[in-house]
């Protein structure tokens, strides 16, 4: 991995560049490489188990608020693909099997968007929301997207419309699990 | 050839806007163990201080 970082950091990088722009270049590199390779084991496994447009669908919705709603994020990158296997293509496996109903489900969805969109943003140690700038910034972008997923939740099909579910409870999930890290951690400083 | 030396020129565009639009979310989107480098923290558009 390290071997095809450095290729495409010397293949990308042009004598023109600036410092910052080499260090951009050298950072979104290895974003993306170490990023392919997870694709390309979850997808392999949901393609496997038969469930890729679930997973898909599933991904996306996620995605769309996970960029702007932050949340809990795995220490490290094997944690993290270990996670997404099964919080991606095993749990969407086993949401093929469960039946709900249409309105029922329509409701845990607008419940679980109005819980997020009043939780989020929820910054990380490592990556923390900076400033209130920052974070009025976050805000607008997930009251955006929020409608915009609801929007697109009421025009799929309905075989489809719990995998949308699926991807903003998963999101609920982190920010829930970074709160509750936050308040743990919180404790335990007060108790030292 | 030239064809090539523009490709290659988009592609590393495209890469640096990638990383930029990661930086306006903090590396939410994909860095565990990966910290934004210092100097780039410093090209935050929200970054004080």
């Amino acid at each position: 991995m390290k071997y095809i970082e450095n290729y495409l950091v010397n293949l990308f990088t042009l004598e023109s560049h600036t410092q910052t722009e080499r260090l951009k270049i050298e950072y979104g590199i290895k974003l993306l490489v170490s990023e392919v390779g997870r694709l390309f084991i979850v997808y392999s496994i949901a393609l496997l188990l038969g469930c890729l447009l679930e997973v898909m669908i599933t991904h996306i919705a996620f995605y769309v608020l996970r960029q702007v709603c932050f949340g809990f994020h795995f220490q490290t990158s094997r944690q993290c693909l270990i996670g997404s296997i099964l919080l991606f293509p095993i749990l969407c496996k086993l949401t093929t099997y469960i039946k709900i109903d249409g309105t029922l489900l329509s409701i845990l969805t607008l419940l679980s968007l109005l819980l997020v969109v009043y939780l989020a943003p929820q910054g990380t140690k490592k990556h923390s929301i900076l400033n209130t700038a920052h974070r009025d910034y976050l805000k607008k972008k997930i009251y955006k997207r929020a409608i915009i997923l609801y929007g697109i939740y009421l025009l799929l099909p309905s075989t489809l419309l719990p995998f949308i579910t699926l991807g903003i409870l998963l999101e609920l999930f982190m920010l829930l699990l970074e709160i509750y890290n936050q308040k743990k951690e919180t404790i335990l400083y007060e108790l030292s | 050839m030239n064809y090539l030396k523009t490709m290659i020129k988009n592609i590393s565009n495209l890469i640096m806007s990638i990383t930029q639009n990661d930086m306006v979310y903090v590396c939410r989107m994909f860095a565990h163990e990966e910290e934004l480098p210092e100097k780039l923290k410093k090209e935050h558009p929200f970054y004080k201080g």
